[in-house]
């Protein structure tokens, strides 16, 4: 026997072509065509009519346009006796004129389909919203953007759990004017403005801020959105109002709950999803699922403006300075005639002197000021 | 063995019997014989020369002799005598001949005949006898020989005394753990400890002690016990290992052993498993045994009995292993170079173990050989590894030194898979091993550890992760009675992230776990029906939960660096072995422990009456270095019986009760390397378990066949799960992430297996499910509504066959079967549109399953030839893993692409992979 032992494995193998790979997957499940119905709105307790969206699920594949409920029946139901039916708007609306509630019953919300299925929402209690004390902002040290807040409070120590939702609305120009514009054969003076415009975005992430852990019911700077000066949002005049709505507990679990399924990034720790559903149960079938949150709530509203000329002023060269006939037929706009008496159009592109091309429109929101 | 000893009498005899002066000259030998009958030939050959003869005349009787020589040596003459006879002669230095039938005569007497301890080797002068035999010799000299134990007196006193010492590999003076020393009747036995030491308390007189053990060959040694003494014994390992399964000890401690739950493995039966890339892998091989399950084929998290794979105690050689897997989990982190044998408890878990709820992996490296040098090693085109060893003192002390490396980065740019070879990957690990013993009392071991991974993801991310691991063991014996273990150990893990995306977001991500153990275990022998087994141990930890780092200058991260963790755990143990009757065999032990959660530390608190939650947080509370914010505690029982219904059937049942204090934070279903583990705090409870279980062990056909069912039922409480779509990874209030949940499992493992014979294998069923649910049912958090969900790695039904068949000594063919259900998991289900943004849903937790995972491997052995002289053996191994190529589906995961949500599947091995392996040793 030799001394010293060797033993060499030798793999020869070479051939580890692993095979791996990638193909789609589409279990049964995720393509089934089971439905289940969302709903999307509250009992409102304050002003205005109280309106519930009925719509259903989609498959996630699905790129068809939303399918709304129609012919439903839906009626609140008070735990002391009291009911109200609503009745059928357009697009899977269900409309309540302004009721005078009893402060102290609890609510829930009953829905028949026009298939038969039955849902019903837990009882919800009378939960009115304080109003907002203040909108607050501050502009960032840096120019960079302004910080939008929001302040409430309620002395009853009732509320402790809030929600707001705001929209923007912004006014923006184009960065060139057109003056004239083609009728016919014919260049006239342009008698619209399409040179200044307003666009308005509503909130989509979810907003919620509690008091419970201090002492007295006070919500104080809660930021509500950061506007960014690159967006140019900020640069002519900017508006915000911000809605808001007080919470059960339970409500808040469940918007934070959805906010963290729903909101989350794609990123290299993405949390583990689960199935987020409100306080809205089939009665037909234990198995069915309802989406969305009934509550009866009032809303409280905000709106202030800001100026503080942030962002930069757009800017756009003109294309070309044409005679008539060439200025009518390369289809752009026309800024301005140009010379004397052998007149010439300067051109410009449309998405230069057409602020409505940006999605927003020339008309004035109402409450503009 | 027992031709051997009756020709070593016979050769006693006659050197008793040769006395004659030797006055004849040695000249050559001259003769004319034509049919001579042999005792002629004799004379005439003893009459011309100072040569003598000794043989059986009765075989030579009707020998005859036709020859002619002329001044030839003896030896030729003899050698031309002979040729082509079954007879063989040897000559002595005082010209003695000798002449047997088929066997040589042995010229000299072995060396260490008459001494206790047989190790030495010499040469016999006529016969170059090989290794083995030789060794054989030595131990079959060593089994006929009477070994007197203690002062000998002339008249026996009555009562018992004790022997103990160690049982060796008698080819490296490797301690030998495990082995059975038993007496067949009185019906005595004791099983060798940790170092494989031995004590067994017998009654005084004459007895036969034979010695068991796996993968050796059975021995046994004939002692006059007067009083205590020491008897070491050396064991053989056995010659013909060509294909063999060993799972279990010696064939009847399946029944006969009170410990149930208890998987063994030799590294010899692991290298027999066929796995992918063609590498022995320890964790692969304990994912085949029943109750062991794992979320995914290319992921070694474990999961014991429907527990979570931070529920594992991994120990290689008492220190703790945080992460045993390199490269996503492709390879198990350990060399099989440097490992002697594993063992994984998963029902009754002895009461020294601690700490984890689910199962302890024992992982016991290898003692470097003792007598001489050797290497061994492996090239692949995967991985490398080279292991040497030997004596640093002879028969004292010894040395391993392994190391590992991998050149896996073209293998990963030849995947089919853009995620994959787009990624770089390289990994090592280090193994240095010292032991030496300072005298019969006192041993003393040192191990050392080091296992490195770096890979870069998608090229712009890059991990590192690298454990650390040192442990002190020092054996000590106080008296044949009493002997203790005390080891030192420290643990260390660590992971790291940079991400280079762009150099404004360039980000290093740090994560690190120490821990540092003390341990003192005793075992004394209280009577012959008592073993008692106590001890202590403290551990304590350092965490720093995760530093948040800029990387490069231009990067505008903001540092956020979590506040270190510090704990310390202890805990003393005692337990009693008590042989009730032959048939009644009980352990019971008690293991209490204690968890300081230690400051400095500042401690979130929240509003009283609401959950916890961000939301709800009021303020901080600051402790200082070395106060005490949180204990907890409380006893761990370890109850175990067994009872013989009949010879080679028994009866098992077990409780037990553990406490785990170290958490897993983990959100994803894989094991990743990016988990943090958290101590118990303020918040977070330690995990309690407990476990039942009962089995029934029957050994048919002579013990070849061993039929087990093993049924079992756990609870476990405070296991950490998430809420939905928490961040885990630096956060600063982990708690509000995290619910309390309460799991169950259960299950049936029916077992058969066949040790010996051409065919070999074993079959192994398993139903078992394993559910959880929040412990706070009405909570909002409560994932499924508070009702029981399936954990990830429930999957009910796992069938495995390993199955071994021998055609010849040379060639031999094995063939693995495993199917399993599918996993669990949480598909997006639909989406919906409210307050007019769209959402999508998702199913209930883990409520639907990937597709049923099922492969068949097959792998050829073709062996050499097994000539004793040859320069080399080597051996063929071509095997084919997923010989169906099914594409088991790894991952399933869903893309939002152009505002539609895409399912995918992700399979690895999704073909047949054939590989080919030469191995030779020399």
């Amino acid at each position: 026997m030799k001394s010293i032992f060797v033993k060499v494995g030798f793999f020869i193998s070479g051939i580890v072509i692993l095979g791996g790979c990638i193909e789609t997957f589409a279990p049964p499940e995720v393509t089934s065509n089971k439905t289940f119905l969302v709903v999307d709105g509250y009992l409102n307790i304050g002003e205005g009519s109280s309106i519930i969206r009925l719509s259903w699920t989609k498959n996630l594949t699905d790129e068809s346009a939303w399918t709304y409920e129609q012919n439903a029946e839906v009626v609140v139901e008070g735990d002391k006796g009291s009911r109200f039916v609503f009745t059928e708007g357009s697009g899977g609306a269900y409309v309540l004129p302004q009721q005078i509630f009893n402060e102290s019953e609890n609510f829930r919300l009953s829905i028949k389909t026009s298939s038969g299925k039955e849902y019903q929402s837990d009882y919800v209690p009378y939960k009115k919203t304080p109003p907002i004390d203040s909108v607050a902002y501050k502009v960032a040290g840096d120019r960079s953007g302004v910080q939008v807040y929001v302040n409430t409070h309620d002395n009853t120590n009732q509320t402790k759990f809030y929600r707001w939702k705001f929209e923007e609305t912004w006014q923006y120009q184009s960065a060139l004017i057109s003056s004239l514009e083609v009728q016919g054969e014919d260049i006239v003076f342009r008698t619209d403005d399409i040179h200044n415009c307003w666009k308005t975005m509503a909130s989509t992430s979810i907003l919620i801020g509690t008091s419970v852990k201090l002492s007295q019911d006070v919500i104080q700077d809660f930021p509500v959105t950061f506007v960014n000066a690159s967006t140019n949002k900020l640069l002519i005049k900017y508006s915000i109002l911000v809605k808001q709505f007080a919470l059960t507990q339970d409500a808040f679990d469940y918007w934070t709950d959805l906010a963290k399924t729903t909101e989350a990034t794609g990123g290299l720790f993405d949390p583990q999803p689960s199935l987020v559903t409100g306080n809205i149960h089939s009665i037909t079938d234990s198995d069915d699922l309802v989406f969305g949150f009934f509550s009866a709530t009032s809303m409280a509203q905000k709106r202030i403006f800001l100026t503080p000329y942030l962002g930069f002023y757009p800017t756009c060269l003109p294309v070309d300075t044409l005679p008539k006939a060439d200025a009518i037929a390369s289809g752009d706009l026309i800024m301005s005639d140009y010379g004397y008496p052998d007149v010439q159009y300067i051109t410009i592109p449309p998405s230069c002197g057409d602020c409505r091309l940006q999605g927003g429109t020339n008309v004035k929101p109402d409450f503009w000021r | 063995m027992k031709k051997t000893s009756t020709y070593l009498l016979f050769f006693f005899f006659l050197l008793i019997q040769s006395v004659n002066a030797q006055t004849k000259t040695d000249n050559g030998i001259n003769g004319n014989f034509t049919n001579t009958p042999f005792s002629q030939f004799v004379k005439e050959i003893e009459s011309q020369s100072p040569y003598y003869f000794y043989y059986d005349a009765v075989q030579l009787d009707s020998f005859k002799v036709t020859l002619q020589v002329t001044n030839l040596p003896i030896q030729k003459v003899l050698e031309q005598v002979f040729s082509d006879t079954e007879f063989k002669f040897s000559i002595d230095a005082q010209k003695r001949i000798y002449i047997a039938q088929d066997r040589l005569i042995i010229t000299r007497l072995p060396a260490g005949l008459f001494d206790s301890t047989p190790s030495e080797k010499t040469d016999a002068t006529a016969y170059d006898i090989p290794d083995e035999e030789r060794e054989e010799r030595l131990l079959s000299a060593s089994e006929n020989k009477l070994y007197e134990i203690g002062v000998k007196t002339y008249k026996l006193k009555e009562g018992n005394a004790t022997i103990s010492g160690y049982v060796r590999n008698a080819k490296t003076g490797e301690q030998i753990i495990g082995a059975a020393v038993y007496l067949e009747s009185p019906q005595i036995g004791v099983v060798t400890d940790a170092l494989g030491h031995y004590s067994i308390t017998l009654p005084k007189g004459k007895h036969l002690l034979r010695i068991k053990n796996i993968g050796m060959r059975d021995t046994r040694r004939q002692v006059m016990v007067y009083s205590d003494g020491k008897l070491d014994i050396e064991m053989l390992e056995s010659v013909v290992a060509l294909k063999e399964v060993k799972v279990q000890a010696d064939r009847d401690v399946n029944v006969a052993g009170t410990q149930m739950g208890l998987e063994k493995l030799s590294i010899k039966t692991m290298k027999q498993i066929p796995t992918a890339f063609g590498e022995t892998d320890l964790l692969r091989v304990v994912l085949t045994l029943p109750g062991v399950k794992s979320v995914g084929e290319s992921s070694t998290g474990l999961n014991v009995r429907g527990g979570s794979t931070s529920q594992n105690l991994i120990l290689f050689d008492d220190a703790t292993v945080y992460n045993p897997a390199h490269l996503f989990g492709f390879f198990s982190a350990f060399n099989p170079d440097v490992i002697k044998d594993v063992e994984l408890y998963k029902s009754n878990i002895p009461s020294k173990f601690g700490g984890r709820l689910s199962s302890v992996l024992d992982i016991t490296g290898r003692d470097g050989n003792k007598k001489k040098f050797v290497g061994s090693g492996g090239l692949g085109l995967i991985t490398s590894r080279l292991a040497v060893e030997g004596p640093i003192v002879k028969d004292k002390s010894s040395f391993l030194l392994g190391g590992r490396s991998t050149y896996s980065n073209w293998v990963l740019k030849a995947l089919e898979n853009p995620n994959f070879n787009k990624s770089s990957a390289s990994f090592y690990d280090i193994n240095a091993h010292i032991s030496h013993e300072i005298n019969e009392k006192n041993s003393v071991y040192l191990t050392a550890y080091l296992s490195n991974d770096r890979f870069r993801l998608f090229g712009d991310t890059l991990y590192t992760y690298r454990n650390i691991l040192g442990s002190l063991k020092w054996k000590h014996t106080f008296n044949t009675k009493l002997f203790g273990v005390f080891s030192g150990a420290y643990s260390q893990y660590q992971y790291a992230i940079r991400g280079e995306q762009t150099p404004t977001t360039a980000f290093d991500l740090n994560f690190a776990i120490y821990q540092a153990n003390l341990k003192a275990d005793f075992t004394y022998l209280l009577t012959d029906k008592h073993t008692l087994e106590f001890g202590a141990s403290t551990i304590r930890y350092k965490l720093s939960p995760g530093s948040y780092t800029p990387y490069g200058e231009g990067s505008l991260v903001i540092p956020d660096v979590m506040p270190n963790e510090q704990a310390q755990e202890s805990a003393i143990h005692i337990g009693d072995k008590f042989e009730v009757s032959p048939r009644l065999l009980i352990t019971a032990g008690i293991r209490f422990s204690v968890f300081n959660y230690l400051g400095p530390k500042t401690v979130n608190t929240y509003a009283s009456g609401y959950p916890i939650e961000t939301g709800y947080m009021t303020g901080t509370k600051t402790y200082d270095a070395g106060k005490i914010i949180k204990t907890y505690g409380g006893p761990e029982y370890r109850l175990s019986a067994r009872y013989m219904l009949s010879a080679d059937m028994s009866l098992k049942a077990s409780y037990n009760t553990l406490r785990q204090y170290i958490h897993l934070i983990t959100n994803t279903t894989v094991v990743s390397p990016t988990d943090i583990w958290k101590l118990s705090d303020s918040y977070l409870k330690p995990q309690l378990g407990s476990q039942y279980s009962l089995g029934l062990y029957k050994n048919l056909r002579g013990s070849t066949i061993e039929v087990s069912v093993e049924g079992y039922y756990k609870d476990i409480r405070n296991f950490l799960d998430y809420k939905n779509g928490d961040s885990l990874i630096l956060n600063h209030h982990i708690e509000t992430a995290v619910i309390n949940t309460r799991g169950k499992a259960y299950g049936v493992e029916v077992m058969v297996k066949k040790m010996s014979g051409k065919l070999n294998g074993w079959v192994s069923y398993t139903y078992s499910r394993s559910l959880l649910r929040a412990e706070d049912r009405s909570s909002s958090d409560a994932p499924n509504d508070g009702n029981y969900y399936p954990s990830n790695y429930d999957k009910p039904h796992d069938f495995t066959l390993i199955g071994n068949y021998k055609f010849s000594h040379r060639f031999s063919t094995s063939l693995n079967f495993t199917y399993s259900t599918g996993r669990p998991y949480t598909p997006p289900i639909g989406k919906y549109i409210l307050e007019g943004t769209e959402r999508v849903f998702y199913a209930e937790r883990n409520k639907y399953r990937i597709p049923d995972y099922y492969r068949v491997d097959f792998s050829m052995n073709i062996e050499g030839n097994h000539k004793v002289k040859k320069l080399a053996h080597s051996s063929w191994t071509l095997a084919v893993y997923n010989v169906l190529g099914r594409k088991n589906p790894y991952s399933v995961y869903f893309i939002t692409k152009g505002g539609s949500v895409n399912g995918y599947q992700l399979s690895i091995f999704g073909r047949p992979i054939p590989t080919v392996t030469y191995n030779f040793r020399f």
